[in-house]
């Protein structure tokens, strides 16, 4: 095996421990993410009990080679965006943890489950980003 | 050799011929490097740089042999030179002599703190590198030991059996008797043999199912730690990681998300211990 990089080696280690115990609702493309561990996909099903039960989304995560230092950067894509007041309808999503309050302690999988709560709560919490 | 090398080196010093070899070394020319140091050498064998140098030449050659003969020249001067024990470590691991190896490695590593020269983590990464190889070795060998191991006693088990069978067709009993007390015999037989396979792929499954335990890695490079150090938070990071966070992203606890500042990281030596134990006892868990 070739030498790996810090971020491929925790990328890999990420990579196998969300597909052996996945949070519920979601999967990751785990052939793709192997090929090119910088650009994975995720499936996320909309929790039931929701606005979005029975939809399916598309989720795409890119990291640098300084993950998890840098954060990734993650957008639903495909044809179904999820309507929410913190998504916009090009995919972009509006999320804190994304951006400014990144921190190299949270994983895919901490993204993964924060964008899940982000869209159980829809009613009146607009907040500007 | 490039033209502008060939230039007389005749008449240089020893000291000379060794800074004119450090120069061309840090060009990578590590085979003219070579030639300047052996020509101070024959000038003056009695430095033990001269040979430490010319075997990081011959290292970065992969001249292994070459390597371990200049260590042991130097080492011969000078035996508490750092880098003679240190390269000689390095050549000797591609030699696969892993326990010679890594004696002179921890002795490179020792000396080095007596001496408080800093390596940062390369005779420790060294080391790692060294007793993960040897233990690959050693798996593989206890591997192909199991192998026969099993092999062998299913042979036993069997060669019993056709033995007991043999024994009870010479009986004088009924033909009845005789095949009831074969089928008892063979039954026994196949669950010993069966017993015995158990046994050995639970041997195999724990082998599979390695995996080092989470709070024994680090919080951002979920690796196993290295160097703990805990934050007034009381979470334990991997110092280059946790100092990389503080400088790349921000000045809080990654967890917490409290406040926090390089000089507040406190080494986890409680921590070390333990991973130090359970490297003791899994080698296999030695990453590099």
């Amino acid at each position: 095996m070739a030498a790996m990089s810090p971020s491929e080696r925790r990328l890999q280690k990420e990579l196998m421990s969300l597909m052996k115990e996945p949070p519920p609702g979601v999967t990751v493309d785990g052939d793709q993410a192997s090929q090119n561990l910088t650009l994975w996909t995720v499936h996320m099903e909309g929790v039931p009990g929701t606005l979005y039960e029975g939809e399916k989304f598309v989720l795409q995560f890119k990291f640098t080679n300084k993950y998890p230092f840098d954060s990734p950067e993650v957008t639903f894509i495909g044809n179904n965006i999820p309507v929410h007041p913190h998504v916009y309808s090009n995919g972009h999503i509006c999320l804190s943890i994304l951006t400014d309050d990144w921190s190299p302690a949270l994983s895919v999988q901490s993204v993964c489950l924060s964008i899940v709560s982000m869209l159980k709560t829809t009613a009146g919490q607009f907040v500007l980003c | 050799m490039s033209k502008h090398t060939t230039y007389s080196t005749a008449n240089l010093s020893d000291k000379e011929l060794k800074e004119q070899g450090n120069r061309l070394f840090t060009l990578r020319k590590f085979e003219d490097a070579m030639n300047c140091y052996t020509k101070a050498i024959i000038k003056n064998p009695s430095v033990a740089t001269y040979f430490t140098n010319r075997a990081l030449c011959q290292l970065k050659m992969k001249k292994w042999e070459s390597t371990c003969q200049d260590c042991r020249r130097a080492l011969d001067l000078d035996n508490n030179q750092v880098k003679g024990h240190f390269f000689l470590g390095q050549a000797l691991v591609e030699l696969e002599c892993y326990d010679e190896a890594i004696k002179h490695l921890h002795r490179a590593s020792d000396l080095a703190r007596e001496q408080k020269l800093n390596f940062g983590d390369d005779i420790a990464a060294q080391i790692r590198i060294a007793r993960k190889k040897r233990w690959n070795v050693q798996e593989e060998k206890r591997i192909s030991q199991e192998i026969e191991l099993q092999t062998y006693l299913n042979r036993l088990i069997s060669e019993d059996m056709q033995r007991r069978i043999e024994t009870i067709k010479v009986e004088n009993v009924s033909e009845e008797d005789a095949n009831n007390k074969i089928s008892k015999v063979e039954e026994e037989c196949n669950n010993y043999s069966s017993e015995l396979n158990n046994l050995f792929s639970k041997i195999d499954d724990r082998r599979r199912k390695r995996d080092v335990p989470d709070y024994l890695c680090g919080k951002i490079s979920f690796e196993i730690l290295n160097e703990p150090v805990i934050t007034p938070s009381g979470i334990t990071y991997e110092r280059k990681d946790i100092e990389e966070h503080l400088e790349r992203v921000g000045h809080f606890d990654p967890v917490t998300r409290v406040k926090l500042t390089a000089d507040q990281l406190i080494p986890n030596f409680t921590m070390k211990e333990v991973i130090d134990a359970f490297l003791q006892e899994n080698e296999w868990a030695l990453d590099y």
